[in-house]
Formats: C-alpha cells, sequence, structure tokens
C-alpha cells in the first residue's frame, strides 16, 4: 500500500470519515429493518421451492416503465372505431403537421409529464416545465432520485435540489460546467431540442404501418411501429432514445423488437399524447409523455434564497441525511 | 405437541437463526456498502436506497451470501449490479444527476484550497473506471483479488487496473499541487479516460 502524500490525502479523504455517514447508515438499517418486518412471516419456509418472496418491485429503483395506454380506458372513448389501414395517405402528413404546430406552441412555455410502466407497476416519473427559456424538471415517480427533487435553469443559472432540506444550491451557468462527455450543457440542450420536439418528429418520420383511429372528444390517434434505429439519436449508438432523454430498454424486453408507438392529437391540432410500448408477454414497457398547457405554463422564478455550492451537502466526503 | 405446533416452533427457531446471520452481516458490512453506494451515486438518500435495496436482496439470498470476507464481496458486486440497474433505464437522466452532484463537490472545492479540494480535483480528472478501482481499493480496502471478484474480471486484469490508476491519481494530484511535471493533469485525464 503506498503511503506517499497523495495517498495519504486520499485515505483521508474517505467519506465514512466525515459528519453524516453514521447517520446514512442508521438510515438504511432502518429501511431495512422496516422492510424485513413486512416479509418475515414469508420466511423462511420448510420447502424452499415454496419459498415465496415479497415482489422485488417493492423497493426494485429501476426508472423505466411508464404511464400504460390503458388500452381499455382508451377504447371506452372510440366511438367511430374508423381505424385506418396500413398507409393511410394522409396520415404521415398529418401527424408531422400536429407535431410541427406543437412545438411552435410549445415554443414560449410548457408541461410534459412523463410516467413509464412495467406491466402496470409504475416504475419512473418525472415533469418538464419550461417557460421563457427557463425549465423546471422534477422527479415524481420512483425512479432514481427523491420524489421531487429537481433541477431547474433560471435565467441561465442551473440549480439543483438540497435533499437535505428542500431547497435550492446553485451551480451556476450550464455553459460553465465542465465534466464528463456529454456535459451538463448537453443535457439541459436536448431537454430543449425535445421541448421543439425534435425526437418527437425523429420517431414519426420512422413510423411504419400508420393506421388512425378517431376518439370521441375529436382526438385522433396514430399508431404505428418504429424500429429501434428508428428512435436512435446517433447512428453510432443504436439506443433507442424517446423524447426527454428516456431510452427503451427493460430487462426483459426484445432489443430487436420494434416499438409501438400511439401519437394522439387533439381537437385543436396539437400533440396531446405520445405512448411507446414494448415487450411481448408478461414484460410490457410503456412510455407515456402527456404535454399539457402548451403556452400557458406560468413563469418560473429562481428559487428564493437557493445556497451558494459551499453551503450545500456534497457527496461522499460531506453526506449528509434527511 | 401436535405435528402443527412442532412445525411451528420449528420455523420460528429457523426464522431466528436467519435473523441472526443477517444482522451480523449488516452490522459487519453496512458502512462498507453505504460508503461505495455514497461515493458511486453522488447523494447520501440515493445511496441509502441502494444500499437498503442491497441489504434486501441479501436478505431474500441469505443462503447464497458466505460468511466472511466473502459475503463482503458479494455485497459489493451486488451493490454494483443494483447501481448499474438503476442507471441502466433513463442513464443520461441518472448521469447528470451525478454530475449534479459532483459539479456541487467540484464547487466547493474551488472556494477553498484544501487538500480535500486537490484530492476530489485529482479524483475528477480520473476516467471513472480507474476512479472506481482506485476508491475500492484506497476507500473500501479490497484487494486486487476481491476488487476482481466485485468487477468480474481476471486478478491480473484488476491489479493492472489499480497499479495504473494509482499512478495516474498520483500524477494528477502532483499536476495540481505543483509538485509534478508540466504536463497539464487535464491532458493527462482525458488521455486515460476510459470508455
Amino acid at each position: 500500500m503506498s503511503t506517499s502524500k497523495p495517498f495519504q490525502a486520499l485515505r483521508r479523504a474517505n467519506p465514512r470519515t466525515k459528519p453524516g455517514f453514521a447517520r446514512s447508515v442508521e438510515a438504511t438499517h432502518e429501511a431495512v429493518r422496516a422492510q424485513i418486518a413486512g416479509e418475515a412471516v414469508e420466511l423462511p419456509r420448510p420447502d424452499p421451492s415454496r419459498r415465496r418472496l415479497v415482489p422485488r418491485g417493492v423497493l426494485l429503483r429501476v426508472s423505466l416503465g411508464g404511464l400504460a395506454l390503458a388500452g381499455a380506458g382508451l377504447a371506452a372513448f372510440v366511438i367511430f372505431g374508423s381505424s385506418g389501414g396500413a398507409g393511410v395517405p394522409d396520415a404521415g402528413a398529418a401527424v408531422r403537421k400536429a407535431a410541427s404546430l406543437t412545438a411552435a406552441s410549445a415554443e414560449s412555455s410548457g408541461t410534459a409529464v412523463i410516467r413509464v410502466k412495467h406491466n402496470s407497476e409504475l416504475r419512473s416519473g418525472s415533469t418538464i416545465r419550461w417557460h421563457d427559456g427557463n425549465l423546471a424538471v422534477s422527479n415524481d415517480g420512483p425512479g432514481p432520485g427523491r420524489p421531487g427533487s429537481a433541477f431547474l435553469v433560471v435565467d441561465g443559472v442551473l440549480y439543483t435540489a438540497d435533499a437535505s432540506d428542500d431547497g435550492w444550491v446553485v451551480l451556476g451557468a450550464p455553459e460553465k460546467i465542465t465534466g464528463d462527455a456529454p456535459t451538463t450543457r448537453d443535457d439541459v440542450a436536448a431537454v430543449r431540442d425535445d421541448i421543439g420536439g425534435a425526437t418527437l418528429r425523429r420517431m414519426i418520420d420512422g413510423l411504419t404501418d400508420l393506421t388512425t383511429t378517431k376518439l370521441k372528444d375529436g382526438s385522433t390517434v396514430y399508431r404505428g411501429t418504429l424500429p429501434r434505429s428508428g428512435a436512435s439519436r446517433d447512428d453510432a449508438k443504436p439506443t433507442s432514445v424517446l423524447p426527454f432523454d428516456y431510452e427503451a430498454e427493460g430487462e426483459t424486453a426484445d432489443p430487436s423488437a420494434p416499438l409501438d408507438v400511439a401519437i394522439t392529437v387533439g381537437p385543436d391540432g396539437l400533440v396531446r399524447e405520445d405512448v411507446v410500448q414494448w415487450g411481448t408477454g408478461g414484460s410490457v414497457w410503456t412510455y407515456a409523455v402527456t404535454y399539457t398547457r402548451l403556452g400557458k405554463t406560468s413563469a418560473l422564478p429562481a428559487p428564493a434564497n437557493a445556497k451558494p455550492a459551499k453551503d450545500a451537502p456534497t457527496i461522499g466526503s460531506r453526506a449528509t441525511t434527511k | 405437541m401436535s405435528p402443527l405446533r412442532q412445525e411451528v416452533e420449528r420455523m420460528s427457531e429457523a426464522n431466528g437463526d436467519r435473523r441472526r446471520r443477517f444482522d451480523a452481516l449488516f452490522a459487519s458490512n453496512s458502512s462498507d456498502i453505504v460508503s461505495y453506494c455514497s461515493w458511486r451515486t453522488g447523494s447520501a438518500n440515493d445511496a441509502q436506497d441502494a444500499a437498503a435495496e442491497v441489504f434486501l436482496t441479501a436478505w431474500r439470498r441469505l443462503d447464497d451470501v458466505a460468511d466472511g470476507e466473502a459475503g463482503r464481496v458479494w455485497l459489493y458486486a451486488t451493490a454494483r449490479k443494483v447501481l448499474a440497474n438503476q442507471r441502466r433505464s433513463s442513464r443520461r437522466r441518472a448521469a447528470l444527476q451525478e454530475r449534479l452532484a459532483l459539479e456541487v463537490v467540484s464547487t466547493v472545492q474551488d472556494s477553498s484550497d484544501s487538500e480535500e479540494t486537490l484530492v476530489h480535483e485529482a479524483l475528477h480528472l480520473l476516467g471513472p473506471h480507474d476512479r472506481e478501482v482506485l476508491l475500492l481499493a484506497e476507500w473500501e480496502g479490497l484487494s486486487p483479488a476481491q476488487i476482481a471478484s466485485v468487477l468480474g474480471c481476471p486478478r491480473v486484469t484488476a491489479r493492472g487496473r489499480l497499479h495504473r490508476a494509482r499512478r495516474r491519481f498520483r500524477t494528477a494530484f502532483e499536476e495540481l499541487t505543483g509538485k509534478g511535471e508540466s504536463e497539464s493533469p487535464r491532458r493527462e485525464a482525458s488521455a486515460i479516460s476510459m470508455p
């Protein structure tokens, strides 16, 4: 083991020597104990083959899932049942026009609610709001990060949520923040691109077997299939990127299977929701974005009393707990 | 005593043994796993969630968990998988959150000249693989053989990676403290970043 100064300094920076670490361990203990207490009656069984464990999903933090299309519920709205066949002539043009109109309407402000489900279980959710170039992203599902944890960009300044006290920490201008590629600036830019509908347009361009269904409320659902490569942002990296930086993947999904896409356009001609499903049999993932308050979302003020970063809790070296 | 009563008592006893074994596993290793999850996630709260999932996995698969050092390595490897699963589905979002957390650290450190500032800056200059293998050794106290088990790579590979990571960290640290050679540590770091 090296005893030179750099390594002595490194060892002194070990996070477990810092205030707050013991509380993190204690909090973990409490969480585990509470969960095990609920399982204890199920464990152990005389015959291992009969052992039934509490579903993993109870604490599993896999983030991808989505808002279910709720096919049965949606079907209840269908009155005409006027599904167009494959190759409906104007469907492609109509949905492209809707995407362009939506992007124009979303230019000043809007809200996108994202839900991801695996079968019927909500796995992830977030809400993205924007107004005049300002941006707010909050987690409101069970995915990575605490519910409500978020970041904000207001007047060119990036703020991140301080999980220890529900306050905010000022990080400065995104373009001045450096780090491993892709940078924060890239992430913020990607979200802004999707506010403009970039990913949605790319998906629409790749749709095949397009059909239309008219709903009772005057909306139209455009359904089609999208090859995974059609949802890739980069030809060299065939990751299926959905709007707002989510990825179409799941541990049991067939990576080669196409994505089923349903885009609902409201009677006002704006995209109201886009839903992507993939998987088969007992493992179906559903991703949905619902667009609301386009052009009507309230201003996003800078958070009051945001703390300078030097006062914020940090990873490892200054770990804090709630 | 009725057969049913006997069975209930046997199950109760087995449950007690299982619980005692798990408690010992947790007491011996919880600090290690919370520490690992802390510097991997960059968030105390996310670290607690991940560590809790690791131990719940251990509870459910207690028969698969060996005692002693092998059990400790099993927990690190499980933690690594839990963290990977958490990231996989919304990778870019998770990466952003991690970077934001790291950037909080960086900003904090920009405001002082402390030794810890230099340590974190030097770590920041390493590629993620180098950083992980270095911190598994220096902060978690794992041997190259244990690191190999956690990472799922041959021992010789782990030893090589650790040697390289140590060399790069020393170079970066010394550059930052002005005791090294003239080459920019940032250029060195970009050259050593792993995909």
